[in-house]
Formats: structure tokens, sequence, C-alpha cells
């Protein structure tokens, strides 16, 4: 009998550690999801600084650049939302001819 | 009144500070009012004048004028305007996101040069009040990306302008569609008026560049390194539509073979020697000295 009761609470010990594990996995995948969004934003705005020529977006010289900034905020706004819309055109198209 | 521009250009270490300084006292000496700026990053005007020469105008002598000009005091200057013009113009957040790349932004390819156009408008304006501007200018590679600056500058703008008209446009048809037959009236659009005056400016300057008010000379020396280096000057100003007007040979040993070939390729310029000197030029009575039996560059 005790050894039987023996068995059953190492069972029920063995099961708890692997629910606890699980659970720290999960915890730990959602404490790392927000941080993987963000990084691939990072990368994503990374590389169109460095590499916007690539993808169709010549480089004119930076003070024609600078010149025009202060009057652009509109198009810049736009811009920024392109860029972040890039990643759903769907989304993008459904908004526009607003299906919802 | 616009002064008459002189560019002292060539390799590095051909002298181009010396002769440019040596020109000046000649100049002043014959009763000009002369300003000498050395727009090179690397100044040396203030050894050869033996005297401390600051980014404002030091006066030398009576008639006489220089400076060093620093290229980071007009960088800041125009970031610190743009950072300005930003803060009133854009709403706060969004200022306030972009204010952090500014820091780094004073390091960006193209700022130097840029910096340079700066300060030449800046002797344009002529606050001296003087007859004749000498600038010492910085070794090749960099004196041909300020001088190409205001032409490649044009080009972008051109295409910009054109693009931003057809957006005007575009905007103009939806506008009319959505207010019928009522008539409003015409907005200005920041944009292109930024475009239209960076356009003025520049096609100012570029024909200022080109015009005879604009003198250029070759600062070389007898090796084939500065003569190579110097016909690139002539063939790359050549593109832009500039006329190389004289060669000074300096440091010249006496080689009659070298001299003729100089002759000989920059025919359309005139090439006038400056002879190997044992001392150190150095010091305003020392300029004075040379400058009395040198035959000017123009």
């Amino acid at each position: 009998m005790k050894a039987i009761c023996l068995k059953i609470c190492r069972k029920i010990t063995v099961k708890a550690k692997e629910l606890f594990c699980s659970i720290s996995f999960f915890e730990k995948g959602l404490a790392t999801q927000v941080i993987e969004v963000e990084l691939i934003q990072l990368e994503n705005i990374f590389a169109l600084l460095l590499f916007g020529c690539f993808v169709g977006l010549p480089a004119p010289p930076v003070h024609l650049t600078l010149e025009l900034l202060p009057k652009m905020e509109k198009e810049l706004i736009i811009m920024m939302n392109r860029v972040f819309a890039s990643k759903d055109p769907l989304g993008e198209l459904f908004s526009t001819l607003d299906i919802t | 009144m616009i002064p008459e521009i002189y560019f002292f250009m060539g390799k590095g270490g051909t002298g181009k500070s010396t002769c440019s300084a040596v020109f000046s006292v000649q100049q002043s000496n014959k009763g000009k009012r002369v300003l000498i700026n050395s727009i090179d990053p690397a100044h040396n005007l203030s050894q050869i004048f033996g005297r401390t020469l600051f980014h404002k105008c030091n006066r030398v002598e009576n008639n006489l004028y220089a400076k060093e000009t620093d290229l980071n005091v007009w960088k800041k200057k125009y970031l610190t305007s743009i950072e300005e013009e930003m803060r009133l113009a854009y709403k706060h957040q969004t200022a306030f996101n972009l204010n952090k790349y500014f820091k780094t932004l004073k390091y960006s390819p193209g700022l130097e040069e840029y910096a340079m156009i700066l300060a030449i408008e800046d002797n344009l304006k002529n606050k001296e009040n003087v007859e004749i501007v000498i600038f010492d200018t910085p070794p090749t590679a960099l004196f041909l990306n300020f001088i190409s600056l205001p032409y490649s500058s044009l080009k972008w703008l051109e295409q910009l302008f054109s693009l931003r008209t057809l957006i005007l446009k575009k905007r103009g048809t939806i506008d009319r569609i959505r207010r019928g037959n009522k008539q409003k009236e015409k907005e200005s659009d920041m944009v292109s008026e930024g475009i239209t005056s960076m356009i003025s400016r520049f096609k100012d300057l570029s024909e200022i560049f080109r015009s005879k008010k604009s003198h250029y000379t070759i600062v070389m020396n007898p090796d084939s390194l500065s003569f190579s280096e110097s016909q690139s000057i002539v063939n790359h100003l050549g593109d832009l539509g500039i006329n190389v007007e004289s060669v000074i040979l300096n440091k010249y040993d006496g080689q009659r073979i070298f001299f003729e070939s100089v002759v000989s390729t920059f025919r359309e310029a005139r090439v006038v020697t400056l002879k190997k000197e044992e001392e150190e030029i150095v010091g305003l009575e020392r300029l004075k000295e040379i400058s009395e039996p040198w035959r000017a560059p123009n």
C-alpha cells in the first residue's frame, strides 16, 4: 500500500513539474513575442535606412532632404504608415475599399 | 557688388595655400581690397601668415583680410536652423521622434561640401566689401565634389519639381470634383516653394561659378602624379562648363621639358612658374618678398 502511494506521489510530482515547465515556456513565449515584433520592425527600418536605394528609393543629396524635411510632415506620416502597412496589403486594400 | 573670385586648386601638398597667400599679398600691394579664405578642413594659412587666423574675418594688413572657415560651425548652424524650423512646423510627437537622428546627421556624406557652399554664399554677400575673394580649396576629390554640388543638386531638383507639379495637379483635380463649381483660392504649397527657392539659389551659384567673375588656377608640381591629377581637374571642370585660366608650376626646378609639356597640355591656360625656395615661405614679409618678382596668374 505504502509503495503504491509513493508511486502515485512520484507521478504527481513529475506531472506537476511538466505543468510548471509548460507554463514557464508559454510565459517566456509571451514575453519574447513583443520583443520579436519590435526586433523585426527595427531590422526593417535598419534595412530601409541602409538599402533604400535597392528597393527603388534613390538617395538624393542629404541637403535637399534636410531642406524639405520641415515642410513635409504630412508626406512623412504617409510614408511611415505605408511602411507599417506593407506587411498586410490585403488589410490595406479592404480598409481602402471600406470592406469590413 | 559681387567680388572677383579666385579658386586655387590641385593635388594635396602642391602648395595651393602658399600660392594663394602670395597672390593675396600681391593683389593687396596693388591697392585692391582682398579677402583670402581657406575652405580646406586642414588649414595652413595661419602657419603661412605667421599669425593665428580665425573663422571670422581677420585683418592682416591695410587692404588684406584672411579667414579660416570652420566647416563644423557651418554644419552646426545649418542643422540647428533645420531643427528649429521642424520644431515650429511639426506636431510635437513627430518632431520628437526625428530629433534623435539629428545628432548623427552631421556625419552624413555630402554635408561637408554643402557647408563649403554655405560659406561661399556668405562670402558672396560681401559684408567685408572687398574687390577680390581668394579661396584656398581642399585637395582635388573634395574640391570637385563641392564644385559639382550645385549642378548635381539642380538635376535632382528639376526631377522633384516636375513630380511635385504632377501631385499638385492631381490634388487640384480631386478638389475641383469635390467642390463642384465652387471656386477656391489657390493654396500655396510649401514644398514646391522650397524646391523653387533652392533651384533659384543653385542656378545663381552655378552661373557665378561659370561667369567671368570666377577664376580657376591649378597649382601643380613638376611630377607625373600632380600632372595627371591636374589633367583630371581640367576635364571635370570642362564637363561643368568651367575653364581653367591658369596653371602655376610650383617648386619648379628649371626642367624645360616638363614646362613645355605642361604648356602644350594645358593650351587654354596661362602657365606661370614659382621656383623652388630653399627657405620656408612663412610670414608676411617673406610673402611680400616672393610676390614682388612673381608674375601673377591674371
